[in-house]
């Protein structure tokens, strides 16, 4: 005999609102922006971000650029430098070098 | 009568509604939700379950990725053990297998390696050895096979931390998971250590667990190799082939490093009627574990990189200038670098057939930055408590 019919589960627990935490509010536009590089400190990284960095400024008249770079690439970014980023910028880059 | 008639006549008929079942398979792999096998379609009642072999609150956090913003409760873990095709009784080892997970990552996130080892180029994955008598009575194989398949606990639990890390967390192959390769471990690598076969005290024992304890170690893996010694006569001449194996330039990354040595039981009776404690087999091993300047120099691993100390060539932009791994005189009068900092850095376990002398060493990935280490650096195993309901 059949049983009762159930729906399939999500497995990945994002309908339960199974977050940390929101992400900041995005900021729109390029023209004029605060521009913040977080390097990762692996090998070319800073290389990568200077070349994103100055396309963003030609092409998409964001301003300055601020670089702060990880003490390490395999652990992410502690509270200090996410708050110096948000601080110091209207958007942030993250890039990984290799 | 062939054999195949008797399976037919000994099995009674199972009636299904195969399209329902393909559809419910397909619902999972529409949406991405799994390792590119079918999974187990899960409901409800059958979470409900696995949730009452575990005295845990469904709704507590087992782990979290802060910076994915992503994390895994009790009745997340349950949803995915169930489509991994763990039966409700194979929980609590899940469950435990998760806190070790979490001990790890968060004692990693203290030191230079974290939860990005979940998502690292090198493509590390979690490996499990399953101590106490848990294993015989859920069935977890530590004979014959260990890496392979044929035994559902070992398969699906390993595949239970595989489906969480891809559905809870979201690290998916080409996105979030970045691996360049990584290891066929990664759909799952669970085993329990032949305790009965062992002529030595078990991991857990080891760790101060009581007998009547069963735990679950958990490792990060880079890879796994066969050590064939099947010939050997004394206990060196086996040692000799593991240290030899581990001291490869390709297994060198770092200053340092940490293996498990899974031990075949004739590798370990070998050694034991030979007088060796596992003590001893974990400092013979550090101290014969070397590299001499001239391979690694042929291999451009002299040099250390800044951030991170890895092995790079002494002439690469990102070396630092003047630094290299620490050598010291080898018996010959060479330069030679050990690759362990420590006789805890090696792991020891017994597992496989008592059939050949076969024994495996796994590269791992780093230590966890436990107390648990007796020289203050960490350990490279985290154990996970296994408490069973009833």
């Amino acid at each position: 005999m059949p049983g009762q019919l159930e729906a399939l589960l999500d497995p990945s627990g994002l309908a339960d609102n199974a977050v940390v935490g929101a992400l900041a509010p995005r900021t729109g536009r390029l023209e004029g922006a605060r521009l913040g590089l977080l390097n990762s400190s692996k090998p070319n990284s800073a290389v990568v971000l200077e070349q994103v960095a100055e396309l963003l400024r030609v092409e998409y008249g964001v301003v300055g650029a601020v670089m702060l770079t990880k003490p390490t690439f395999a652990v992410p970014a502690g509270d200090e430098l996410v708050a110096e980023l948000a601080e110091q910028c209207d958007l942030a880059i993250a890039g990984v070098g290799d | 009568m062939t054999v195949q008639q008797v399976a037919t006549e000994a099995t009674p008929k199972v009636l299904v509604d195969s399209a329902a079942i393909r559809r419910a398979i397909e619902h999972y792999f529409e949406r991405d939700l799994g390792d590119g096998l079918p999974v187990v379609p899960t409901t409800e009642s059958y979470v409900a379950e696995f949730l009452s072999e575990v005295d845990r609150d469904p709704d507590e956090v087992l782990a979290s990725m802060a910076h994915l913003n992503r994390n895994c409760t009790v009745r997340v873990a349950a949803v995915n053990a169930a489509m991994a095709g763990c039966r409700p009784e194979h929980f609590p080892v899940v469950v435990a297998a998760l806190d070790a997970m979490w001990l790890d990552t968060r004692a990693r996130s203290r030191s230079r390696f974290s939860s990005g080892l979940w998502q690292s180029t090198t493509g590390t994955v979690p490996i499990m050895v399953v101590n106490g008598p848990v294993r015989g009575r859920l069935g977890f194989n530590s004979r014959g096979n260990i890496f392979g398949p044929g035994f559902r606990a070992n398969a699906t639990v390993g595949r239970a931390i595989r489906l969480i890390a891809m559905n809870a967390f979201g690290l998916k192959p080409h996105v979030l998971d970045q691996s360049t390769q990584s290891n066929p471990a990664k759909y799952t690598c669970c085993f329990g250590e032949n305790e009965e076969e062992s002529p030595w005290e078990s991991l857990s024992i080891e760790r101060g667990y009581f007998s009547d304890v069963s735990t679950v170690a958990f490792m990060m893996m880079r890879s796994a190799y066969h050590i064939e010694a099947r010939s050997a006569l004394r206990g060196e001449q086996v040692l000799h082939d593991v240290a030899n194996s581990i001291s490869r330039t390709g297994a060198l990354y770092s200053e340092t490093t940490s293996s498990l040595v899974v031990l075949g039981p004739e590798h370990a009776h070998l050694l034991a009627s030979q007088g060796w404690s596992k003590d001893d087999v974990r400092r013979f091993i550090a101290e014969e574990a070397v590299c001499t300047r001239a391979e690694l120099e042929r291999a451009g691993k002299t040099g250390l990189s800044r951030d991170m100390h890895w092995l790079i060539p002494a002439d690469h932009p990102d070396a630092i200038p003047g630094a290299h791994p620490e050598f010291v005189k080898g018996p010959r009068g060479e330069d030679v670098h050990h690759v362990f900092s420590s006789a805890d850095h090696v792991v020891v376990v017994v597992a496989g057939a008592q059939n050949a002398g076969v024994s495996t060493v796994v590269d791992l990935m780093g230590l966890s930055a436990t107390p648990s280490g007796r020289d203050g650096n960490g350990t490279p195993s985290v154990m996970g408590e296994i408490v069973l309901r009833g």
